[in-house]
């Protein structure tokens, strides 16, 4: 399934594209993740467990970032598996200064095979949504508080 | 809950027959019932062996991939697995699977595990044994493989596109048969007809029968003599022996297939000969018995799909009148990811290449494509139902579009019953029926002469209301023969079913038969037959319980399947008793000093001289002379055995493959169906308030069975109609998988159904009994009919698919003009 | 917090007989029955709990034995399919399904049988609707129901032979 959308940030893109490019930051960005390993600059493995309603699902999602164009474009792919499901994941995100902020525009497609992918889109759609939703409020912390003076 | 059947008339000519009309036709209590009712059926899952090992297999999450690697070093690790086997050590150990299609569908390379590929979600990857259930669930779950995703193909209209990925390389495409099918003249039926009534596309969807008792078999290997026992539910043993013995490169005799008990089948337990192979490989690896269970979602998943067909550019040549003279289509048919009973669905439905109709004139260009979903397997109705859903479904348009009454213009096209036997214009030979004569009596039961009066009454209440009415033929004792009308180069033809009778030392009376019961009462239709025969009563004849290879009472077709238990084992049965009363009499005349075997009969369990009854002679007596005490026969009557097996070979030919002509299954049971429904035009949601079907299955053995076919048949073509599909996503998930999803008629789901029926018998058969057991496909066609007819009121919309849920109605309620704009009416 | 519980023994009344066995605490009450105690006439037809062939009466309460761990029937009082002919005698439900054809292959039928008897054990007289939904979790791919249902009402009025 497709999604994407647009955000826009109050701070600079050179601080918005800090974030988003720091493996770091980037884990602590994703809603559930239990722990992380940064392997390089493009390449980190984080151990996630996402809310199902009825349970909950743990993966091994590796991703990498396969191309980028600083400040203004990324672009990664995920792979992940747990038990009953395999995730396979690709989005990108495109900054473009708007003023002194920053407008994002990204796009995801993301595909879920195994038993959990036969419960069918109805019922996932919901779920992805969710989970892009918590991307995108931690991004909006991560950003704000990377513009807190220390 | 009240029923009513409708008394038979006396059949017009009856053969000569040596059965009195004792049992035949009496509803005699089933002998599988005692053990069935308390629990003491011994299904696959209830045998045991020591040390035997539980098989779980891990399976594809994707509808397409290839495979990198398997590794399942973690699942060995595990304390109490025993082992496991991927698809590459099936590879070496086997041959792939005899393919039916000629080149180059016939190139598919199938194995008993994927092999470099996965072509289906839930395809097995990986078999893994070990000590406990869930153990060997746990391991699977530790086998980890590597894929590599590749596009999958869903849509089976775009399957054959150019650009599509395909499913086997060797093929070179997707598609795996074609075939062009022209009988009579259908240009001359276009320049006689008064107008062509033209359909754009009618959709059949995929669903299947689910047996509640899944799939399975416990297999043990015997090392000294290289020979596999399978205790399986697999329903046609004789077609598994004939795709696996070449497979694991071994003897026919080195596979022993052995039921008892099986919980339904429904054609779906044919295709299982994969996953045995499979099972025998393991049991041979792992030195131990190995026991599989299928999971529900795995056989939703991944184990006999009905086909789903596409009917294209259709083209019906009228007269005004409503006299159909011939059809023209394009029809496509999805056969799944593998083709393991396919392609035979291609041919399969020539047998009622007519329907029920007397059109003459046919063109049809049929082409069959593999998809990335589950693979299809002889579904109950088999290609004839999707076939006869079409014919239905034509004749309903035509009638609805030419605004003619349903039931006039079905008996205007109807072959009559004074037409029979009937020739088709592909050379099937219809014996016998009297369809018009089932119709009234179908209508009869909804109370057709007075539907306006509840027409009224619904539509006060604010319901749309309408009746339809459903037709279908029940083709059974197939000729495999029409193999070659697919493939030329093969060499199968005809039919056959096996039967033994004996007389034992104490005078039992042991039947064996070589078919493979599913719930069709075959021990007691058969000791019917044989009891009428002997002059004893059915409990008086033990019949064997379910199949066994050892028995030597199996002949290559041998199973339960097709609609012919009725023609081919109680055939076999018959042939072997009159050997087996012939013997009889003759040591009765011999023993008792009469000059010949005219001068006795057989009576009460004894053998009785005809001119002095009280010179008898016990069938005990009989049987101890012959086993124990033989020096006291006469030289002549030493070859007696009082043990007769006897081969029911049916009287097909070859048929004519240049024409594709020829008669392609033996009898033609009828079912017609009444339908009544109140919609909801709000919703779109309906309900059947009055049902009726009407079966013609020539002369009925034990009619309560009959009966019970008739409505379980009809339960499953009404839970298909309303809302039973195996819906796929974009990326071949399969989005109903179990009975959480795939929802089956519950009891009170079930409308108020009633029966009905009439005999006609076979001239063909020995019995004058035909094969029934398919024929519930009628509902389907007559819930189409009937929600057509409510809709007239609202836009009169053309129902083209054969599932119709609520949704569905209410998008043809809100948008009548997008089904209409499928059909259109010229002139000539 | 204490140690996941891996195996327990537990003591059961199966149909009058008691039990006394350790299980594996994952271990669902049908393969208890089914494997344990060689008691095979309940089965198993699906694996969400749908489909109602592994029915069974523990403590007077109609359970679906594949949705219950067999730890959690420790101490209860079970009675399955085995149990209902007594004395070589038929229960009268089941001389019912026999006689009016409510059975074909048999593989619905102890989950069938023992949703009918629990219906009858607390309403003697159902009518058909109440037959239906008493029945409503047992799947049947056979009959289509309707011998089923006379089957039940006969037995209920005690009209149990043909």
């Amino acid at each position: 399934m497709k999604v994407q959308g647009d955000r826009s940030f109050a701070a600079p893109r050179e601080s918005v594209w800090q974030v988003l490019n720091d493996p770091a930051q980037m884990a602590n960005l994703m809603p559930g993740v239990e722990s992380f390993d940064i392997h390089d600059e493009r390449r980190w493995t984080a151990n996630v467990k996402i809310s199902l309603g009825l349970g909950s699902l743990g993966l091994k999602i590796d991703f990498e970032k396969t191309d980028e164009r600083q400040p203004e474009f990324a672009r990664l792919h995920a792979k992940g598996s747990g038990i009953g499901a395999i995730l396979n994941m690709d989005t990108q995100f495109a900054l473009a200064e708007q003023g002194d902020g920053t407008t994002m525009h990204w796009e995801a497609d993301v595909h879920i095979a195994g038993p959990v992918g036969s419960m069918g889109q109805r019922v996932l759609q919901p779920i992805v949504n969710q989970q892009v939703q918590n991307v995108l409020n931690a991004l909006d912390r991560q950003v704000a508080a990377a513009q807190t003076p220390r | 809950m009240s029923e009513t059947t409708t008394a038979p008339e006396r059949p017009v000519t009856v053969e000569a027959d040596e059965t009195k009309p004792g049992f035949i036709g009496v509803s005699v209590p089933r002998k599988e019932d005692k053990r069935l009712v308390q629990g003491e059926g011994v299904f696959v899952d209830d045998v045991k062996r020591h040390a035997m090992a539980y098989v779980h297999f891990a399976r594809s999450p994707y509808a397409h991939a290839a495979i990198t690697s398997i590794d399942v070093s973690k699942a060995m690790e595990l304390e109490g697995v025993y082992g496991t086997l991927i698809g590459e050590e099936v590879a070496a150990q086997t041959d792939a699977f005899f393919q039916i299609a000629p080149p180059p569908g016939g190139h598919v390379r199938d194995y008993a595990l994927a092999v470099g590929r996965v072509r289906h979600v839930g395809e097995p990857v990986v078999a893994v044994a070990a000590a406990t259930r869930e153990l060997a669930r746990d391991a699977a779950d530790l086998v980890e493989v590597e894929y590599e995703p590749l596009t999958p193909v869903v849509d089976m209209e775009r399957a054959a596109d150019p650009g599509m990925p395909v499913l086997h390389d060797e093929v070179g495409s997707n598609v795996i048969w074609n075939g062009q099918f022209d009988y009579g003249d259908f240009d001359a039926a276009l320049a006689e007809a008064d107008k062509v009534v033209k359909i754009d596309r009618l959709h059949f969807h995929r669903f299947s029968s689910t047996p509640l008792e899944t799939s399975g078999a416990l297999v043990e290997y015997n090392r000294g003599t290289g020979q596999w026992t399978i205790q399986s539910n697999n329903q046609f043993p004789g077609f598994a022996v004939i795709m696996m013995a070449p497979a694991l490169r071994v003897g026919i005799d080195k596979l022993r297939f052995v039921s008892q008990d099986i919980g339904g089948g429904f054609g779906n337990k044919i295709c299982t000969h994969v996953q045995l192979v499979a099972l025998c490989l393991l049991a041979r690896k792992l030195r131990r018995p190995v026991n599989w269970t299928e999971w529900r979602t795995d056989q939703h998943t991944a184990n006999s799909h009905g086909n789903e067909r596409v009917f294209l550019d259709v083209e019906v040549p009228v007269k005004a009148d409503g006299t159909m003279l011939g059809f023209r289509a394009r029809m496509i048919d999805d056969c799944g990811a593998y083709t393991r009973y396919e392609p035979l669905g291609c041919i399969i439905w020539a047998q009622v290449t007519p329907g029920a109709y007397r059109w003459r004139n046919v063109r049809v260009d049929f082409t069959q494509v593999c998809t990335n979903k589950s693979p299809c397997g002889p579904n109950r109705g088999y290609s004839r139902m999707q076939h006869l859903w079409f014919t239905e479904r034509v004749i309903d348009i035509v009638a609805h579009e030419l605004d003619l009454d349903p039931v006039e213009i079905r008996k205007r096209n109807y072959i009559r019953a004074d037409e029979m036997p009937y020739e088709t214009p592909n050379g099937c030979i219809y014996d016998s029926g009297d369809y018009a004569r089932c119709l009234d009596e179908a209508l009869k039961l909804v109370d057709y002469a007075n539907i306006e009066e509840r027409r009224r009454d619904a539509e006060a209440r604010g319901k749309l209301f309408g009746v339809g009415i459903g037709s279908t033929l029940d083709s059974g004792t197939n000729n495999f023969g029409q193999s070659t009308l697919v493939n030329p180069e093969l060499q199968f033809s005809g039919n056959n079913e096996v039967a033994t009778v004996k007389l034992d030392i104490f005078g039992e009376i042991v039947v064996t038969i070589g078919t493979t019961p599913q719930g069709q009462g075959h021990e007691t239709t058969a000791a019917q037959v044989v009891a009428d025969m002997l002059g004893v009563t059915p409990d008086d004849v033990n019949v064997r319980a379910g199949h066994d290879s050892y028995w030597n009472s199996h002949a290559g077709f041998s199973g339960t399947y097709a609609s012919q238990f009725a023609v081919t084992g109680l055939g076999a049965v018959k042939g072997a008793t009159e050997m087996l009363v012939d013997q009889i009499k003759r040591i009765g005349a011999a023993v008792l000093g009469a000059d010949s075997t005219d001068d006795v009969f057989l009576e009460g369990g004894f053998v009785k001289r005809k001119d002095n009854p009280e010179a008898a002679l016990p069938f005990m007596a009989c049987g101890a002379i012959v086993n124990a005490n033989n020096a006291v026969l006469p030289m002549e009557a030493r070859d007696i055995t009082l043990n007769c097996r006897y081969v029911y070979v049916p009287p097909h030919q070859l048929p004519d493959k240049e024409r594709k002509y020829g008669n392609l299954t033996l009898t033609y049971a009828t079912q017609i169906h009444a339908c009544v429904v109140e919609v909801d035009p709000e919703t779109g949601e309906y309900e059947i308030i009055d049902y009726g079907a009407v079966d013609d299955c020539g002369v009925r053995i034990n009619p309560q069975i009959v009966e019970g076919q008739v409505h379980g048949a009809t339960a499953q073509a009404l839970g298909a109609a309303t809302h039973e599909v195996f819906t796929y996503d974009e990326e071949g998930n399969l989005l109903t998988p179990n009975f959480y999803d795939y929802h089956v008629p519950h009891a009170l789901d079930m409308p108020p159904l009633k029966t009905g029926y009439i005999e006609s018998p076979s001239p063909f058969t020995p019995l004058g009994a035909k094969g029934m057991g398919e024929g519930g496909g009628a509902g389907l066609s007559a819930v189409c009919s009937a929600l057509q007819d409510a809709l007239k009121a609202r836009g009169g919309a053309i129902v083209w698919d054969s599932c119709n849920p609520p949704h569905r109605v209410w998008e043809m309620l809100q948008n009548p003009e997008q089904s209409r704009a499928n059909v259109r009416v010229e002139n000539m | 917090m204490a140690e996941p519980v891996s195996s327990a023994t537990i003591g059961v009344d199966v149909n009058g007989d008691r039990y006394e066995r350790e299980v594996a605490a994952r271990k669902l009450l049908v393969h208890f029955l089914r494997d344990d105690l060689d008691l095979t006439g309940t089965h198993v037809g699906c694996d969400t709990g749908n489909c109602g062939a592994c029915t069974v009466i523990v403590d007077g309460v109609a359970v679906k034995s594949c949705m219950i761990l067999a730890i959690q029937a420790d101490g209860a009082s079970i009675e399955t399919v085995e149990g209902l002919a007594s004395d070589g005698e038929l229960h009268p439900l089941q001389q019912a399904f026999s006689s009016r054809h409510a059975l074909q292959c048999g593989y619905c039928t102890p989950g069938m049988l023992m949703s009918a008897k629990n219906l009858l054990d607390h309403n003697p007289e159902p009518t058909e609707t109440e037959i239906r939904r008493a029945i409503q979790g047992n799947i049947c791919r056979c009959t289509g129901y309707v011998n089923i249902v006379e089957a039940i009402d006969a037995a209920a009025k005690g009209e149990v032979s043909g």
